[in-house]
């Protein structure tokens, strides 16, 4: 990749991240609750599922990572960052394997809704020593999938949008 | 959506279904035990049908606790996001109101 590429990538992730960021900001606006903590809209999943097809998945993870560290300093605190760490790489994981399985967009996208949510739950089960978190477990997963599939809907929409 | 997304969605939605059932048929009694955890440690434990009001106090902030005609709910906390609040009234067994902030369970047993 020749200098000028490096410098237009650079400044594309660039964008991604404040997209991201932004989308998180939103997303921290709107209450999207029934009483089960950790429950969230997913909208800067949107940006990290654009960037796996789009670039390399190093590429997303930095994205994604970036913006977790942005938003917990500008508007979070310890526990936020925590939280959304963890949910977010286990969400990652299980976004670029079933990626690779070959699933479509809306599979990838609910499975990272979905393996966000467990990851927070884990962590939440950790910290507070009890399994009484568990009890969120059935609703966290079937939001994950209406949010995640969304989310899906919408990258397809934008992807089309979206030069190679 | 190709085939393996659904086979994808199908087994969350087990692996809910599951847990939903190994909830259900854990509790099947009527609870009348409220348990306070605070950071892995028991608190306290109090009856439901005794009214209650009771400032939990820690290093992590502070939440008040109403036990009244059997329910209890978090009247007041000063934790970032409140959904300790949100939470209102919990009466079955099972049932938690918790405040991750202040790592805070509170529980019907």
């Amino acid at each position: 990749m020749n200098r000028s590429e490096k410098t237009q990538k650079m400044i594309i992730l660039a964008l991604f991240t404040t997209v991201a960021l932004l989308l998180s900001y939103v997303e921290s606006l709107v209450p999207f609750f029934a009483g089960v903590p950790g429950m969230k809209l997913g909208l800067p999943n949107l940006a990290v599922v654009l960037l796996l097809w789009r670039y390399e998945w190093k590429d997303a993870l930095l994205v994604n990572l970036m913006r977790i560290i942005l938003s917990g300093l500008l508007f979070g605190n310890m526990f936020s960052i925590l939280f959304s760490t963890c949910g977010a790489l286990i969400s990652f994981v299980s976004m670029c394997f079933l990626k690779k399985c070959g699933l479509s967009i809306y599979g990838v996208s609910m499975s990272g809704a979905v393996f966000h949510n467990i990851g927070q739950i884990l962590v939440a089960a950790c910290i507070v020593q009890t399994v009484a978190v568990g009890i969120y477990a059935p609703i966290l997963l079937i939001t994950g999938l209406i949010t995640g599939y969304l989310i899906g809907v919408l990258a397809r929409i934008l992807l089309v949008h979206l030069p190679k | 959506m190709k085939k393996k997304d659904f086979i994808f969605v199908g087994c969350v939605l087990l692996v809910a279904c599951i847990c939903f059932l190994l909830l259900t048929y854990m509790s099947n009694e009527k609870g009348n035990v409220v348990r306070v955890t605070l950071d892995g440690n028991l608190q306290g434990e109090y009856s439901l049908s005794e009214e209650t009001s009771l400032d939990i106090l820690s290093e992590y902030g502070y939440n008040r606790m109403y036990i009244n005609d059997g329910h209890v709910e978090v009247t007041e906390a000063d934790c970032a996001d409140h959904i300790c609040e949100k939470t209102g009234r919990i009466s079955e067994k099972g049932e938690v109101i918790c405040c991750l902030p202040h790592k805070l369970i509170i529980e019907i047993q």
